[in-house]
């Protein structure tokens, strides 16, 4: 059932001020962003559109459900999806800043968030599409794994999942952070390959838990998050 | 059938569809470039970005006329990136052409000018998987 709050369905060139509306907003509200758009005012309805049989169910929800909350507050679908679509990728930026930065040196970092922003690709960042919420999310989800905060990099993962449908590619990922994480009772070996059923390699250490099942690591995670999380791998 | 795509567009024809075949290499060199990158990204820094990025262009190769799309979202290449071309003196220039083509894709989506068809509607090119 469409949303009495939200316009319905205004349609490109429609509302207020249509000149900046075409120049600024429409541009960049139409082919995927169309369906984001129908699903964010009218839901999903799971009816072919047309002859080729195309249905919205093959649209993750995420993304227009993240545009029609805002919606509510902002009034305008299309200006509320391009809030999104510009808000998160700057957010993306600093991430990124930040995730690379814990690995390498700050020209390394500036360098990967220029690459990003002028990757010829990137105006996908500006759309109505939900590339710019799945970076966003994924983003997330690895910087919480490398600070070793589990649940939320499981549930920022399980955004990403909501956003595109390789979002849950990402759940294998965060598994092998999880398990080639460093030893959390040494300090050493951070980044390398530790495996899930191995005995940390380290001279110094003598595991008191050596077998990596799953209540081993949340065990062994709180040791290693009080140290600060430090890694030696480099990027 | 995406080998058959990729065979159309090196021969020039794609079912008699009409197409812009710069757009198509643009994607085609984008997915090339992320496997790459993503081959580069084992162990640097750690493994799990690797496997997360090889995954998604493996998994992204059927459909590779939105290999742009794909390569946009697997950020830790931007890292392995800048690692290799950070310092060099080529990096500028790199950026700069890297803006320049960003600029004119922008000023032809925001024109609707996608596969070569001018003004489409959602629908239509949705339904052309991009």
């Amino acid at each position: 059932m469409p949303d009495p709050r939200l316009p319905a369905s205004a349609g490109p060139g429609s509302g207020a001020g249509p000149t900046l509306r075409a120049l600024l907003v429409d541009p960049w509200t139409h082919w995927d962003g169309e369906w984001y758009r129908r699903i964010a005012v009218d839901g999903y309805t799971n009816l072919p559109v047309d002859e080729t049989g195309q249905r919205d169910i093959a649209f993750f929800p995420l993304s227009p459900l993240a545009v029609r909350s805002l919606a509510t507050v902002v009034g305008d679908v299309d200006v509320a999806s391009l809030l999104v679509s510009n808000a998160a990728p700057l957010a993306t930026l600093i991430l990124l800043y930040r995730l690379v930065r814990r690995h390498s040196e700050p020209a390394i970092a500036r360098g990967a968030i220029l690459l990003l922003a002028f990757f010829p690709f990137s105006y996908f960042l500006g759309a109505m599409y939900s590339e710019s919420l799945f970076l966003l999310a994924a983003g997330c989800a690895l910087t919480f794994a490398e600070q070793e905060r589990w649940p939320a990099a499981g549930l920022c993962g399980a955004l990403a999942g909501m956003t595109r449908v390789t979002g849950a590619l990402i759940a294998p990922a965060l598994l092998l952070l999880f398990w080639s994480d460093g030893c959390s009772i040494c300090g050493g070996a951070g980044g390398t390959w530790h495996g899930p059923w191995r005995r940390c390699s380290a001279r110094r250490c003598t595991p008191r838990i050596s077998r990596c099942a799953l209540g081993m690591r949340f065990c062994s995670s709180r040791a290693s998050t009080s140290r600060g999380g430090a890694r030696g791998s480099t990027w | 059938m995406a080998w058959g795509t990729v065979r159309g567009l090196l021969t020039g024809s794609l079912g008699g569809e009409s197409i812009l075949p710069l757009m198509h290499a643009l994607h085609l060199a984008a997915w090339c470039l992320a496997l790459a990158g993503a081959i580069l990204a084992w162990g640097k820094p750690r493994i799990a970005y690797g496997a997360w990025a090889t995954l998604k262009v493996v998994a992204s190769f059927p459909l590779w006329r939105s290999a742009g799309r794909y390569a946009l979202t697997l950020f830790p290449l931007f890292g392995v990136g800048a690692l290799l071309l950070g310092r060099r003196r080529i990096f500028p220039w790199l950026l700069l052409g890297s803006g320049l083509g960003l600029a004119v894709l922008a000023v032809q989506v925001a024109h609707s000018i996608w596969t070569g068809r001018g003004p489409a509607s959602a629908v239509t090119v949705s339904a052309r998987g991009v």
